[in-house]
């Protein structure tokens, strides 16, 4: 016993002493007051010679501008700078990497990165590339390093090789994209594609990608193999910031010296704090060890945030998705078209959302599939006024039940036409925590309308796979996404024949506006290929009107990416309603880089 | 009357089992007290669910209001009673938590006892299957029993939350056992030609009472938390009023940790279930007299 | 010792019985883990799903093709030279990741461990002694509050305290970044600071529970009659209680004690979540939901063995505390 006292007491002292120790000088990595501007960062050399054993506050050396944020990596060992194997780069792959250029999906612009300029033709896209680039290593940029990455992204099965015959390289600043067919998307595709495998790393194996063979065969099965046994230590890329150290708790990059736009840069470092769930991050932004961070907040908390750092501000660009609710379309009563309208009546969208993502954009009209936020540029208003209004009615939705046989018992709950009485489940994936909360409210809604209903959230890898063999009858899914693409094509090939179109039972054919049967393959095809505006408006709303008239899914709420960002550490930041933060959807860290390479955000004044 | 007649050995056991503990719990005030709060949760599952209605509509204007006289415990972030979430949640909470336990303590003492009495074969292989139960990840063997059996009421839900977690319990019955087994008033019982039952039940498991009836309470609290796990693998149909998961929301999702006057919405399940431990102790500290002549001091 | 030699065959056996069972329980558990691999991908990466799971199913170095047998044959011949195998996904070998992780874990772990054990001892002997007094019901209602408190929430209150409103230490990480890892005092002190709410943490939440066990079992051997000797004899008090009753009430703890020191391998996800402390705990949880066999099957297989050798240890040491145990063969 008395051992295990004087262990004890050791310990307790231990803690105590560790604790009780005065602050050293390398925790200060706060904000900083910048004067004047500088034209490079300076580096400090630091006094060495002795070391001073008083305990002083440092003779004030400029302290290094930090830009903090969070987000999600593999944690090391696993850790490593290739994005052809798991594992690496993480979310700072924006900040490392550089795409040809940025499309900005809220207002169709482009903005110029590692490219000069480009001219888009129908079979091909060519690119001039700037020719004062460098990677983190030293080593020039040339469109080598272009057609490498693409090279490799093949054997990845990138969406644009779909589309893309070859990358050529006719001298050291150009490429040129020959398209396979014509494809409206080029700016998107490209735009998505950071440049991340630069030739004197990974030319050995981009050399030998057979395009003429599929991925999944040889010779380029093993040159997968053999590229995920790459593994740098840090990503090497051309961005405004190269990663200097990774552990589990922290990313920290700096500054690139020699990036071509360098001097706009106002940041010195950026440091980014790990994102283990929602709850961590609030606190992080409360405590201002965050500047920026996207986490899905309820109104309250985010109003305590707002409370807490009165800096605080919030932009909600889309992030161009929408969750929706499914039917098995493959059983019965779900197969019945106006059964499902019916019980869209019977469904409070809006609660729906204001339960579960209170800052979500609404969806609660109609059933097309084009985002509310961009439903003004993609459909005519007398489209608009010739759809079915799914609005919250449930007096609607029992008049039309009892039009199609169904009947009320004496407890209130509904009877289908042969009498058995209606009880559903509810399903979605257990990890997402506002879809569980999503499912319950829809449960009790539905319960309430008189169909009992149970919610039963399904683990995530159990749950996808089940939904997309029919196992599940009423489920959450993800609806119309559009994603980096601000292109329709995208959202409706999702509902079509996607994943959800998949886990719905989407029949592939279905009557169009004109009352004749639309092949919807051949639709998205025809979507993804049209150049003409007119044209392509004209498809969209005959896709819109197919989505809505047949009832194939209900979406419930816009998704937005809450973007919190701290006006009392970084200054510059857009208006909250400007489109450059529309960048954000897909990656909220090439918002980030995008505005500070524009000279946009500096270091707060204090 | 009837008193006379009842025989005199039936009078001695029923004098030792209801009258003499009755007397120990009124004498401690702990263990009356226990027994009061474990009183009080049993008429919230049976009775309290009449009494107090539950509407579980939501309504995002009334969230979290604090504690008021509409709204005792104040309401969560959907507009609705706590205080009626909880009495409601209880019935299920308190049964399968229970049923849990039960079965977690008797396999644990069955397992433990025989592993500890008989020694040897028996006891390797008792032991390797404990190890088993410690050792393989309760995850996927969750899963896997997912897909196999469907969980429909409370005894199959505490069942499937026992069937992974009696190991620690089953190798502290064994400790205490092998411990025992070699005292003197087991030999002398084994001398007197005493049974293996009595000895089991009239002189080992008294003693090793005490560690379950405090390991009882603290293990129907896991099997609490134990069945949010479970909801959220989709074994079980999810229910907002049971407390954990009403405490995980609380925290996770409607981030009321951060709102200063949502404090009674997080705290009111962490409270009940608090309660309900304190009461289990209590009440426990009792039953060590009852079981235990020596203490009655 | 011929009985030590034979109980460590035993324990080698059981190590290899929990090695197959959990081979083929893993790859028996249901769920497609590329398709929910490929829906995660899909939002970080704005991908189609169709192209994320390509991706997926190009990394994932499985072939679920191949016997299971076959595979089995091949795990175990690879323990059998000391490899513990290798990530499916991360192809990372498991040694690698438990080498540097694992002393992170066992660091913060074990101290926060003894702490507990040592204060919930203490306090439990306190309140089996003084039967009648206060301490049993505050340390009691102590104990259901953090009972009833799960470990996350805990852990957050801290983080909440430390990060919003005082500011005395670190949030997380086990040591700050700019300071190297050596053996320099700078380090050290830095992986002290960064321990300590964690430590805290995990102490504050365990701690009563130990208290509340050693009250039970203390309870247990309070009525034993040299503890009557022990009085009459006119001992002190307190030497009765640490001597006597301590002594004899901890023996059932030991065994506890023992598997928490086993289990401890596992990593703590309360720990490692809330201050991102960089244990092992984080690829456990990797393993399971990804369904990463190669780095299940090495991790889980270096659990059981600890909890194993543990819960030997323990026996072991039981009967030596304890003269009146034999160990048994």
């Amino acid at each position: 016993m008395k051992r295990l006292t004087a262990l004890l007491a050791i310990v307790v002292i231990a803690g105590l002493v560790a604790s009780c120790a005065p602050p050293t000088p390398e925790k200060v990595v706060e904000t900083v007051v910048v004067t004047k501007v500088v034209e490079k960062p300076v580096e400090v050399t630091k006094i060495v010679e002795k070391p001073v054993e008083v305990v002083v506050t440092p003779t004030p050396v400029p302290k290094p501008a930090v830009y903090k944020a969070a987000g999600g990596w593999t944690k090391p060992p696993a850790y490593h700078g290739s994005k052809f194997a798991p594992g690496g780069v993480g979310c700072a792959h924006w900040y490392v990497f550089e795409p040809l250029f940025y499309y900005v999906p809220a207002s169709g612009d482009v903005i110029m990165a590692l490219a000069e300029s480009f001219e888009e033709g129908k079979d091909a896209f060519t690119v001039k590339l700037r020719k004062d680039v460098k990677w983190h290593d030293g080593k020039p940029f040339t469109s080598k390093d272009v057609w490498s990455t693409f090279q490799l992204r093949y054997l990845q099965n990138a969406g644009i090789w779909k589309f893309l015959d070859k990358v050529e390289t006719p001298d050291d600043y150009t490429v040129i994209f020959r398209w396979k067919e014509p494809t409206a998307l080029a700016k998107p595709l490209i735009a998505g594609e950071v440049i991340s495998a630069p030739y004197h790393l990974y030319g050995k194996w981009a050399d030998k990608v057979d395009l003429t063979v599929p991925p999944d065969e040889e010779p380029n099965k093993s040159v997968m193999e053999d590229l995920s046994n790459f593994k740098p230590e840090f990503p090497i890329g051309t961005g405004p910031f190269k990663m200097t150290k990774v552990t589990a708790s922290e990313m920290i990059l700096d500054k690139f010296a020699d990036h071509y736009k360098a001097k706009n840069v106002h940041f010195d470092k950026v440091v980014v704090l790990p994102w283990p769930n929602n709850e961590v991050v609030w606190a992080y932004l409360m405590a201002g060890e965050v500047y920026r961070a996207h986490p899905a907040t309820p109104k309250d908390t985010t109003e305590a945030i707002m409370a807490r750092q009165p800096g605080m501000k919030l932009a909600l660009p889309s992030d161009l998705a929408q969750f929706g609710i499914g039917f098995n379309m493959r059983v019965k009563p779900f197969s019945d078209e106006n059964f499902r309208k019916a019980i869209a009546h019977a469904i409070n969208r809006k609660k729906l959302r204001e339960i579960t993502y209170y800052y979500a954009g609404d969806v609660d009209k109609y059933a097309h599939n084009v985002l509310t936020s961009m439903e003004e540029r993609w459909l005519s208003k007398e489209l608009l006024d010739s759809l079915t209004v799914y609005d919250y009615d449930p007096a609607k939705a029992e008049a039309m039940l009892k039009d199609l046989g169904f009947t009320k018992g004496a407890d209130g709950n509904w009877l289908d036409p042969d009498g058995n009485p209606l009880q559903w489940e509810v399903n979605c994936p257990a990890g997402y925590s506002d879809w569980v909360l999503a499912c319950d409210e829809l449960a009790a809604q539905l319960t309430e309308f008189g169909i009992p209903t149970e919610c039963r959230p399904i683990e995530n890898a159990i749950y996808w796979p089940g939904a997309t063999a029919g196992k599940y009858n009423v489920m959450l899914l993800w609806s119309s996404c559009w994603w980096g693409y601000a292109h329709p094509w995208r959202g409706f090939y999702r509902i079509f024949f996607g994943d959800t179109g998949k886990r719905i039972g989407c029949p592939p054919k279905l009557t169009g506006p004109d009352g004749t049967e639309v092949d919807l393959d051949e639709l998205v095809t025809k979507m993804g290929a049209t150049f003409d505006e007119a044209e392509l408006k004209k498809l969209v709303e005959t896709a819109a009107w197919i989505c809505n008239e047949h009832m194939l899914e209900l979406p419930y709420c816009e998704k937005k990416l809450m973007e919190f960002h701290n006006t009392a550490y970084v200054q510059g930041w857009p208006d909250v309603n400007d489109p450059l933060w529309s960048l954000a959807a897909g990656g909220a860290e090439r918002a980030d880089v995008v505005m500070m390479v524009q000279g946009l955000l500096k270091p707060a004044a204090k | 009357m009837a008193v006379t007649t009842i025989p005199a050995e039936f009078r001695g056991f029923l004098r030792r089992s209801l009258y003499e503990p009755f007397l120990i719990l009124k004498k401690d005030k702990r263990a009356l007290a226990g027994l009061l709060i474990l009183l009080f949760f049993l008429l919230m599952a049976t009775i309290g669910p009449e009494v107090i209605p539950l509407d579980m509509r939501t309504n995002f204007a009334e969230r979290f209001k604090p504690p008021s006289r509409a709204h005792p415990l104040g309401t969560d972030y959907g507009g609705r009673d706590v205080l009626a979430m909880i009495v409601h949640g209880s019935r299920d909470v308190l049964s399968v938590a229970f049923l849990a336990a039960l079965f977690t303590s008797l396999i644990a003492v069955a397992v433990g006892m025989i592993a500890g009495l008989k020694g040897g074969m028996t006891d390797a292989i008792l032991s390797l299957v404990i190890n088993a139960v410690l050792s393989v990840p309760s995850f996927p063997v969750m899963l896997i029993i997912g897909s196999v059996f469907k969980i429909t009421n409370a005894i199959t839900f505490g069942a499937v939350l026992s069937i992974w977690s009696w190991g620690s319990l089953a190798r502290a019955v064994r400790s205490q056992v092998l411990s025992l087994k070699e005292r003197e008033f087991i030999e002398a019982a084994r001398t007197l030609g005493l049974g293996t039952f009595h000895i089991v039940f009239r002189e080992l498991l008294p003693n090793v009472m005490p560690y379950i009836a405090i390991n009882f309470i603290d293990t129907m609290r896991g099997a609490i938390g134990a069945s949010v796990g479970l909801m959220f693998l989709g074994l079980v149909p999810f229910s907002a009023t049971n407390w954990g998961m009403m405490l995980n929301f609380a925290v996770r999702q409607a981030g009321a940790i951060y709102l200063p006057y949502a404090m009674a919405y997080v705290l009111s399940p962490m409270a009940a279930i608090m309660l309900l431990e304190l009461g289990g102790v209590f009440f426990a500290h009792g039953l060590d007299e009852i079981l235990n002549p020596r203490l009655r001091a | 010792m011929l009985v030590i030699l034979r109980r460590i065959g035993i324990a080698l056996f059981t190590i290899f019985v929990i090695v197959t069972l959990t081979f083929f329980i893993v790859r028996k558990t249901p769920g497609d883990v590329m398709q929910a691999w490929a829906m995660d991908l899909l939002d970080t990466y704005s991908m189609t799903y169709e192209d994320a799971l390509a991706m997926v199913k190009s990394w994932y170095g499985y072939n679920p093709n191949q016997p299971m047998l076959q595979q089995y044959i091949a795990y175990i011949s690879g323990l059998l030279k000391g490899d513990l195998g290798k990530s499916f996904i991360y192809k990372v070998s498991v040694n690698k990741v438990l080498i540097r992780a694992l002393p992170w874990t066992v660091f913060v772990l074990s101290v926060s461990l003894l702490l507990s054990f040592g204060i919930g001892v203490m306090l439990g002997m306190a309140m089996a002694w003084k039967r009648k007094s206060i301490l049993d019901p505050l340390v009691t209602a102590y104990a259901s509050f953090t009972g009833a408190t799960p470990d996350y929430i805990t852990a957050l209150i801290l983080l909440i305290i430390f990060a919003v409103n005082l500011r005395l230490f670190p949030l997380k990480g086990a040591y700050d970044a700019t300071v190297n890892p050596g053996f320099t005092w700078e380090f050290i002190k830095s992986v002290l600071k960064h321990a300590a709410l964690p430590i805290a943490a995990y102490t504050f939440e365990h701690a009563a529970s130990w208290a509340l066990a050693m009250k039970g079992s203390a309870v247990g051997v309070l009525g034993e009659d040299y503890i009557m000797a022990a009085r009459a004899r006119g001992l002190k008090e307190r030497r009765i209680m640490i001597h006597y009753m301590g002594r004899n009430a901890i023996l059932p703890l030991v065994t506890s004690l023992a598997i928490s020191m086993g289990s401890m391998v596992g990593g703590s996800t309360l720990i490692e979540t809330v201050f991102s402390y960089p244990g092992v705990g984080w690829f456990f949880g990797e393993a399971l939901t990804k369904r990463d066999f190669g780095l299940m099957q090495g991790l889980f297989l270096f659990l059981a063995s600890s909890i194993i050798f543990a819960n030997l240890a323990a026996d072991i040491l039981y009967s030596i505390l304890d003269p009146r145990i034999k160990l048994e063969g």
